[in-house]
């Protein structure tokens, strides 16, 4: 019955592909090809990349360089599920919409959340998949090693992605017993957001344990290369979770260590096939006992304090707009987003994430001399992170500008109010959202590295008008691929197709700005400019190219938005 | 106002001209013609999935045209579409609007969209709350309301602007009887003020009852088009009911031998 499921599961993916509208067709097989564009290239470049470390470098250097990448492939991919999982795992096994449809069938509730289960670990683990494996099949085709390493290699990238998932599953349903039904998609969001914490405050102990522990790996004058790379990349944080087994026995297969690799081969799919039974045992029993309310959530309810409402009516506010004729759409979109708490986590979890593994990668590398940039190395890290991070978290907030609207897109698309408004509207909305998670994140920094008030101010300015340039393009791009009635609630509001093409803008955007940066400093370096000749000129250059970018894209896709077609 | 340059007193409310709609191969509209006069409630009834709601679409702008045009007020839908949405409201037969707003928030947030002012927009909202007896749930987020309290917001929302021409896709599902007879109500006060309606709906009650003409619709084809005497002329029979004129007009009648071997 399993297999028939699955089996349904995957005829109504592949009928995607044959019928429907002709657009959303040819959106889906971009998609795929694009993923499988992306899948090559990275495939490509990782056996040049591998065969490059191996031929060129000692082998034994080779092996900790790649034991490293190991240990972050799977680090990362652990991390990233255990953050953002809980609430895509929890929405697929109770509030998927087929799911009422598969409980009033005689298939029996271990089946039907054993199918939702391993529907939760694609949707948990389909990017990884394209961006990591390839990696790992690389390191398995540059040494030539045995057949046997593929389906090893399978079946620990399956183990590592359940774990996690699993994790999720049971801290959510615990949570969703003990807390009001109406509240639980909230509360399972914080949930998230605690386990990062915990995760956070654990990381932050252990290591200073762990290096009391294993004193050889403390860094040295005399270090050489190897010893280098381990103190700057081998974090002990990486050890307290299971995905180090992952990447050891990898590691060890690969190196013909079996001893080592059956133990940790063993540790993997022990821990993570018993953590899968556990959980699709207690999500059936909680189901069909009630123990848990997760199941309740959709149809819960919730008030909200009397802060508007009728009172308003007779008390209403006379003050004029500050942006004349789209106030009110900037006010509904922060009333949405704060009192969407699984939201905000959302977008707060990939930050808390970044600073977390920027805290311990290499912060306490930069005043060490490592990175020898030829300017300031502390002033680019204090310019350029926040931008990234903001930038980051941006994908999520101006990339969802459209598609976010869901079905409720309807009742824009039938008001009398023009594309290029709307389109305005959100870029302004998302562009305070993002500038204020870049401000504080810099002002952060700027404890750290006390740049001077100047820079801070310059600072500012530039997130400012960093995340006005991010919003465009992101949100011009999501314009054109929205998803606006996604499989699962919590699915992404844009296409496979359009987050690539977000990161790689993104990506871009940076790059633009890196350079910009780094570009003026060096200019200003030749010509031997003031500090505040070169921010102007960088300022007065980055301006202008956002300018450029805003008459077109905000053309192109106020096009895209009017022309696009409501049919749900 | 502005729009008021683009209003051909002269013209019809709602005018198509050989609407169509593809969707690959199939055709959900295909070469629609109508008139619908200013004050008139006009029923669309046809079996699922002949084509009612890709109409209203088609008309209120929400899908574009495979071929032909809608006037709204004598505005080309297509050309000027944002002076055209200036004169209809909307009810979908699903209440999809913003949960987390409240009642109260999303009237004036679609009072706004609408350009109405302040003043108005708070009288407007207050007699619409008390009217669909929402005014005690004002303040809370629509996501506790229940479905037949969506569909009131959601028609309230369409009421706001107090728009030339009303579009109802299907205007009392999920309402309790009280709403139901309110609905009905502000359709003929609408139509009798000079206003349009154009409802789509499978109680053949409610449309003989209130329209004052009815169209049908089968496989994208408008087959027929009157008044009740019209209709009746067509299928020949003079005491024929709408639900007799509807099934025998859309072949419904054939199914009664498939229902007698069912049971």
């Amino acid at each position: 019955m399993l297999g028939l499921l699955i089996k349904n599961r995957l005829k109504m993916i592949f009928l995607g592909f044959k019928t429907g509208e002709p657009g959303k067709r040819a959106g889906r097989i971009i998609g795929v090809v694009a993923g499988i564009a992306v899948f090559s290239l990275i495939l490509f470049y990782s056996i040049k990349l591998i065969s490059f470390i191996y031929n060129n470098l000692d082998t034994k250097l080779a092996d900790t360089i790649l034991k490293i990448a190991l240990d972050y492939v799977f680090g990362i991919i652990f991390i990233f599920i255990l953050f953002s999982g809980i609430a895509t795992t929890l929405y697929i096994l109770y509030m998927s919409k087929d799911l009422d449809l598969l409980l009033s069938l005689p298939i029996s509730y271990r089946t039907i959340f054993t199918y939702k289960y391993v529907e939760a670990l694609v949707v948990n683990s389909y990017l990884f998949f394209i961006i990591f494996l390839p990696f790992l099949i690389a390191y398995g085709v540059t040494s030539h090693i045995p057949f046997i390493y593929y389906p090893v290699m399978l079946i620990i990238f399956a183990s590592t992605v359940s774990i996690p998932t699993s994790l999720g599953v049971l801290m959510g349903m615990v949570a969703a017993r003990y807390i009001n039904p109406s509240k639980a998609r909230e509360i399972f969001a914080i949930v998230g957001g605690l386990l990062g914490l915990v995760i956070w405050l654990t990381s932050q102990i252990l290591p200073r344990y762990m290096n009391n522990l294993v004193p050889e790996l403390k860094l040295t004058e005399t270090a050489n290369i190897e010893q280098q790379l381990l103190a700057i990349f081998e974090k002990p944080f990486l050890k307290i979770f299971p995905s180090t087994w992952s990447s050891g026995s990898l590691f060890y297969i690969h190196n013909g260590y079996y001893d080592r690799f059956a133990i940790n081969f063993i540790l993997i799919t022990v821990v993570s096939g018993l953590l899968m039974f556990i959980c699709i045992v207690l999500s059936q029993k909680i189901y069909y006992t009630g123990w848990s309310g997760a199941h309740q959530v959709s149809s819960g309810r919730k008030k909200i304090k009397a802060e508007a409402g009728l009172n308003e009516v007779n008390n209403e506010s006379k003050v004029s707009s500050i942006f004349s004729g789209v106030n009110y759409l900037i006010i509904k979109e922060f009333k949405i987003l704060f009192r969407d708490t699984r939201r905000i986590i959302q977008i707060l979890m990939p930050i808390v994430m970044f600073i977390f593994i920027f805290f311990l990668s290499f912060s306490t590398h930069i005043n060490s001399g490592e990175f020898n940039f030829a300017i300031g190395t502390e002033k680019l890290v204090f310019l350029l992170f926040p931008m990234f991070i903001s930038g980051f978290a941006n994908i999520n907030i101006s990339g969802s500008n459209i598609g976010g609207e869901g079905l409720k897109f309807w009742i824009l698309k039938i008001s009398p109010v023009p594309a290029r408004i709307i389109l305005r509207t959100k870029i302004i909305f998302s562009s305070c959202i993002t500038s204020f998670i870049g401000i504080f994140m810099m002002i952060g920094f700027y404890f750290l590295y006390k740049p001077g008030l100047l820079t801070l101010a310059a600072g500012i300015l530039f997130i400012i008008l960093f995340s006005w340039g991010d919003s465009l393009i992101v949100t011009s791009v999501g314009t054109f691929f929205p998803v606006f009635k996604p499989y699962h609630q919590n699915k992404n509001s844009f296409s496979f197709l359009g987050g690539i093409l977000m990161m790689v803008f993104f990506v871009l955007y940076v790059a633009f700005w890196a350079l910009a940066v780094v570009g003026m400093m060096l200019l200003a370096g030749f010509f031997g400019w003031s500090e505040f000749i070169t921010f102007l000129i960088t300022l007065i250059a980055v301006i202008l190219v956002n300018i450029f970018l805003y008459k077109l894209l905000i053309n192109i896709s106020s096009r895209r938005l009017s022309s696009i077609e409501w049919n749900y | 106002m502005v729009y008021k340059n683009y209003i051909n007193n002269n013209s019809a409310a709602i005018e198509t001209f050989d609407l169509s709609k593809n969707f690959g191969n199939i055709a959900a509209v295909d070469k629609l013609n109508l008139k619908i006069k200013k004050g008139e409630i006009f029923g669309f009834l046809g079996p699922n999935g002949a084509g009612k709601t890709t109409t209203i679409k088609l008309m209120t702008g929400l899908l574009k045209p495979s071929f032909g045009t809608v006037k709204i007020m004598g505005i080309d839908m297509q050309e000027n579409p944002i002076e055209a949405k200036r004169f209809i409201g909307l009810i979908p037969e699903e209440p999809q609007v913003y949960e987390k707003l409240t009642g109260y928030e999303f009237l004036k947030f679609i009072g706004n969209l609408f350009g109405l002012k302040k003043d108005e927009i708070s009288i407007k909202i207050k007699e619409l709350l008390r009217i669909f007896d929402l005014t005690k749930k004002a303040n809370e987020l629509i996501q506790s309301y229940s479905h037949g309290m969506k569909q009131k917001i959601a028609i309230a929302g369409a009421l706001i602007h107090s728009p030339r021409i009303l579009f109802f896709d299907e205007p009392t599902v999920g309402l309790d009887p009280k709403s139901a007879r309110i609905i009905k109500d502000i359709l003929r006060m609408r139509a009798q003020e000079g206003d349009c309606v154009f409802m789509s709906t499978h109680i053949l009650e409610i449309a003989e009852r209130i329209c004052d003409r009815v169209g049908i619709i089968n496989n994208g084809s408008l087959i027929a088009v009157g008044d009740m005497d019209e209709l009746r002329k067509l299928s020949m029979e003079k005491k024929a009911n709408l639900e007799d004129i509807f099934l025998q007009l859309t072949g419904g009648d054939e199914n009664i031998d498939i229902i007698k071997s069912l049971t």
